[in-house]
């Protein structure tokens, strides 16, 4: 027996096998214009990889914006619940990933075991939402914030600079890593700070710059949501804009506080969803 | 899912005359007034006005979902989207004579009081630039160390200029034992609107207070007149029938407070949404700032200061600690088991500070408190599914 998670979000539907407390198998693809088709192809995926001796049942649990259209595979959980067990299990080391494609050994953590065991808070940035939750001892969100009706703060906003600059999404990151890291925008807005991306381009301001200046006021916006949660020490940050080390070098620039993402930080809400599915 | 009441066919039919007669109020030799809901609309009555309220035919733009349309035609003009949506919805219905009743009939007089917000004072101004008829502005000011004699002296002075403008405007005297009369009609309504929102406090709640936000119009209106009264005894017993005969077929798992204006164009969903999952809101800091004077003073003077006193007393004209106190007993009076807050784009009075609150009210009550980002009138600052996302994790998070 298996239990299986799927997390249907904005830009990118993902799913995660957990059997055993160990997670056997974690894909993504993109969710495109049909949730049910993305997220029914990634279950077919899931259930051939895994291996014959878990028995061939499965309990599926679905999260994220596209789950009420994937009801009919299984119970539904929403994604601030499903993010923080998700990400509570892989702080703590309650699931144990035995492929090692899918994890480092040690990531960072154990520094801060103490500071995580009574709880923490976690900011998840994804493509359309950004949400800071905080959780208690036993992986419950107790408290959250999400943004607004707004890109600004999203993967959204990275993608539409990283389009204007001509760099891929990850390429963003790279560049703001190597800039100076001074420049900033000043407008909130997705379609303002575009706009004002073509303008810093047309003062000579370089591209790299530019880069470090999206991914700073993504991290200036999330804090805020942090912010309210309250955070001591130590930032857990999850979801697909977590993939870009630019944005965590600015989360702690601006929070003054330790930034860590786990392994699989990017499936925490579908881990969730499939802890949620074994109860 | 919630009871659709009979009596709402009668506040349909109340509205409608309301409106109706306020249309054809020069044709049968009547002043109209604009007026901001905390206004002293009894000095209107009294001098037989037809008291117009923009605020709530912008409300009803919003909750038959005309505002879109409206607010548009307000940007088009030049009106920022960072103006009270009210405001551009009122605007944009001034413009192309639109909403349900097609615009409304063109004031004599305008009058805006400060205890609601201070938006209203620009956007009525405007209002009397553009009409080029008499404005009164009335400055209740912010309690912030509560209410003392200094601030009822205040705004009674203005209420006695406001009132002489009024006549003088109406080309009548000012008859003050009409006035009194007008005063005990205004209290008993709104005695009764409170009774309404009381029924609430028993458990299965007959009404909700997201449905209360339909009830709350002849309060807001036809406050001074017999017609509220009317009205809420005619809804009163059907609310009783509903309670007695045990009619009530929503489980009722989860009692809610909620804080804000309502997002109008989303009020029924909003209300089915909950009941599907078992909750209910089931009282709001909105509709219980209707309550006026408790018991009418002998003597004018002191009706004078008794109604300053109650209209200085609305909830967003109050200070923190103060309103810390209200919601904390609301909870207890009502049951409830936490809030939704409704941060609202438009109405920042209301809006400013309720993360502090948020954790004052927690602190000191220990119940849960959800923020929920989205407009009263304007339906592109809100999504359906971000905002029930959260109410629904909300819900899980707490009381599932």
């Amino acid at each position: 027996m298996v239990s299986i998670g799927i997390d249907s979000g904005s830009t990118v539907t993902k799913i995660a096998v957990v059997g055993n407390g160990a997670v056997i198998h974690a894909d993504s693809a993109p969710t495109g214009t049909d949730p049910v088709r993305s997220g029914t192809m990634l279950l077919d995926r899931a259930r051939a990889a895994v291996p014959a001796d878990f028995g061939g049942e499965s309990k599926v649990c679905v999260t994220g914006y596209g789950r009420k259209l994937l009801a009919h595979l299984g119970t539904q959980k929403t994604e601030i619940s499903c993010h923080a067990l998700g990400t509570h299990a892989l702080v703590t080391g309650k699931l144990t990933t035995p492929d090692s494609r899918l994890t480092t050994p040690d990531f960072g953590l154990t520094p801060h075991a103490s500071r995580l065991a009574p709880g923490f808070t976690l900011l998840d940035i994804g493509g359309q939402d950004s949400k800071g939750i905080k959780v208690d001892a036993g992986g419950h969100a107790v408290d959250f914030a999400m943004n607004d009706k707004c890109a600004a703060g999203t993967g959204k906003f990275l993608e539409v600079i990283s389009r204007t600059l001509g760099f891929g999404i990850e390429g963003v990151s790279a560049a703001a890593l190597a800039s100076g890291r001074k420049a900033r925008l000043s407008s909130m807005c997705t379609v303002f700070a575009d706009s004002e991306v073509v303008s810093l381009t047309a003062r000579g301001e370089r591209p790299d710059e530019i880069a470090w200046a999206a991914c700073y006021a993504v991290a200036e916006r999330c804090a805020g949501l942090v912010k309210r949660m309250g955070v001591k020490g130590v930032l857990i940050f999850t979801g697909g804009v977590s993939d870009l080390p630019a944005v965590a070098e600015a989360l702690k620039e601006i929070l003054q506080v330790d930034v860590i993402s786990p392994p699989l930080a990017r499936f925490s809400g579908a881990l969730g969803a499939a802890l949620f599915a074994a109860k | 899912m919630p009871v659709k009441l009979q009596a709402q066919d009668e506040l349909k039919s109340l509205m409608a005359a309301y409106y109706l007669e306020a249309k054809n109020a020069s044709y049968n030799g009547k002043k109209v007034a604009w007026v901001s809901s905390g206004a002293p609309v009894e000095f209107l009555y009294a001098l037989d006005y037809v008291p117009i309220y923009p605020e709530n035919y912008a409300a009803m733009c919003g909750a038959s979902k005309q505002s879109p349309a409206l607010i548009a035609e307000a940007e088009a003009a030049g009106y920022l989207p960072d103006l009270c949506s009210y405001a551009r919805c009122d605007i944009g219905a001034d413009i192309v004579q639109g909403g349900p009743v097609m615009g409304l009939p063109d004031p004599d007089l305008i009058v805006a009081g400060t205890n609601i917000c201070t938006t209203i004072i620009k956007w009525f101004q405007q209002v009397a630039y553009r009409k080029k008829k008499p404005f009164v502005a009335i400055e209740m000011p912010y309690l912030t160390t509560g209410l003392g004699k200094s601030e009822a002296d205040f705004v009674v002075a203005q209420f006695r200029r406001f009132r002489d403008v009024a006549a003088e405007v109406a080309g009548v005297p000012f008859d003050e034992d009409r006035f009194v009369e007008v005063v005990k009609l205004s209290a008993e309504g709104s005695r009764l609107w409170g009774e309404v929102l009381d029924i609430a406090r028993r458990s299965p709640a007959p009404l909700s207070a997201l449905d209360a936000f339909i009830h709350i119009a002849p309060i807001v209106t036809l406050r001074g007149t017999e017609k509220p009264i009317e009205y809420y005894k005619t809804l009163l017993s059907e609310l009783e029938t509903l309670s007695r005969g045990g009619l009530i077929a929503d489980a009722q798992h989860t009692r809610l407070l909620w804080d804000n204006l309502p997002i109008w164009f989303r009020l029924r969903r909003m209300s089915e949404f909950l009941a599907f999952r078992g909750a209910i809101v089931v009282a709001s800091t909105y509709t219980n700032s209707w309550a006026a004077i408790k018991e009418i003073p002998r003597k004018l003077d002191d009706i004078y200061e008794a109604l300053a006193r109650a209209y200085l007393e609305p909830y967003i004209n109050r200070n923190f600690p103060d309103r810390v106190k209200i919601l904390s007993q609301m909870a207890s009076d009502f049951s409830a088991h936490g809030m939704i807050m409704h941060s609202n784009r438009s109405c920042k009075p209301y809006s400013i500070g309720q993360y502090m609150l948020k954790g004052m009210f927690t602190k000191e009550t220990g119940k849960p408190v959800l923020i929920l980002d989205a407009d009263m009138t304007d339906p592109r600052a809100y999504s359906d599914e971000q905002a029930e996302g959260r109410i629904e994790a909300f819900l899980e998070q707490w009381f599932q």
